[in-house]
């Protein structure tokens, strides 16, 4: 009894829903066959990486330095095949992003796109569509989206430069004929009663 | 009288059981990780982080006394990915066949010849039911994600 009594007590640990900043991103991902049905839908969260840390702090306060314009800013979406960069190891850049990914057809694997700022404090990616035999070669799997640096208004392009600002990790999805996913991404950075 | 005392004992340790349970005055207590084993996931608990949701269209294949055979061709997708760590929980719960792509569900449950099969789960690094996950089905031309 001694014990129930002491388990009553509080412990001190927060939950989970506590009032304040909240910043994360999540991708929603539709995967359609050939006649536009939808075979698959997924909505999951992002790892933010370090140097998409940075550069929201580098957008927000003066350090000397020129803002960034928007031809650099994240405005590229590119999909990923390959282990996804590892989770924990922040640090990793768009050259580690490039590297890991094993998608043929590399030389469209992303859409650049002007992203959406609302007034709840989210920004929204357009709904980008990723067509098998477009944007990356039939059989390949998207295993992970990566948003990056745009570079400046060219769409589809290759790779990921500048900012690799997230990673997220998706069901791996295997496109084949004129199959496609649409994916859009959502950056939430409000903050409840506050 | 000693049994007498051992019962009174038993009854009021009953009766203090039982008021934890209803009554569990302090929000964050050494009991609450416990309990929260035994409750059902509530999804408004979790921040939207920690939530993956997915959703698959289903198609009733064959009826049998109730139990209905349903094919789900991108079921993998939901169960392989790393962050569903109870995935083989629901993959028996569900009767899982991998090579035929089909699941074994309550006729009842169904919506027509077509459904949508919702999966959603709390990835391990939530403070609130890690790992835990739940499924419905719903009519094939809900929108709901």
């Amino acid at each position: 009894m001694g014990l129930f009594v002491f388990m009553m007590f509080p412990s001190g640990m927060q939950n989970d829903t506590q009032e304040g900043l909240q910043m994360y991103g999540s991708a929603t991902l539709d995967y359609q066959d050939e006649s536009g049905n939808s075979m698959f839908t997924q909505t999951v969260h992002n790892q933010l990486f370090d140097r998409g840390e940075t550069e929201i702090l580098e957008q927000v306060f003066a350090d000397g330095t020129t803002a960034t314009i928007d031809n650099v800013q994240i405005a590229s979406m590119c999909i990923a095949e390959g282990t996804p960069l590892a989770t924990g190891n922040e640090d990793q850049d768009a050259a580690a992003f490039v590297t890991a990914n094993s998608i043929s057809g590399v030389e469209t694997n992303c859409i650049e796109a002007n992203f959406t700022i609302n007034a709840d404090e989210t920004a929204d990616s357009p709904a980008n569509v990723f067509i098998s035999g477009t944007h990356l070669v039939s059989g390949d799997q998207v295993t992970s989206i990566g948003l990056c640096s745009g570079e400046a208004g060219s769409s589809p392009h290759a790779g990921c430069s500048g900012v690799l600002f997230a990673v997220v990790d998706t069901s791996d999805v295997t496109l084949t004929g004129t199959e496609s996913v649409t994916i859009t991404y959502t950056f939430d950075i409000s903050s409840a009663g506050t | 009288m000693k049994k007498k005392k051992e019962k009174i004992f038993v009854i009021v340790a009953a009766v203090l059981v039982v008021a934890v349970f209803y009554y569990n005055p302090v929000e964050s207590n050494y009991l609450n990780p416990i309990l929260e084993n035994f409750r059902p996931v509530d999804w408004d608990e979790v921040k939207p982080r920690n939530i993956v949701k997915n959703s698959i269209p289903i198609t009733l294949i064959e009826e049998t006394g109730g139990k209905c055979k349903v094919k789900a061709v991108t079921f993998d997708l939901i169960i392989d990915h790393q962050y569903f760590i109870r995935a083989n929980d629901l993959v028996r719960q569900l009767n899982y066949d991998r090579d035929d792509a089909t699941l074994m569900l309550s006729c009842d449950q169904l919506k027509g010849e077509k459904s949508r099969l919702h999966v959603w789960y709390v990835v391990e690094e939530s403070e609130k039911h890690s790992k835990k996950y739940d499924y419905w089905i719903s009519v094939w031309n809900s929108t709901q994600s």
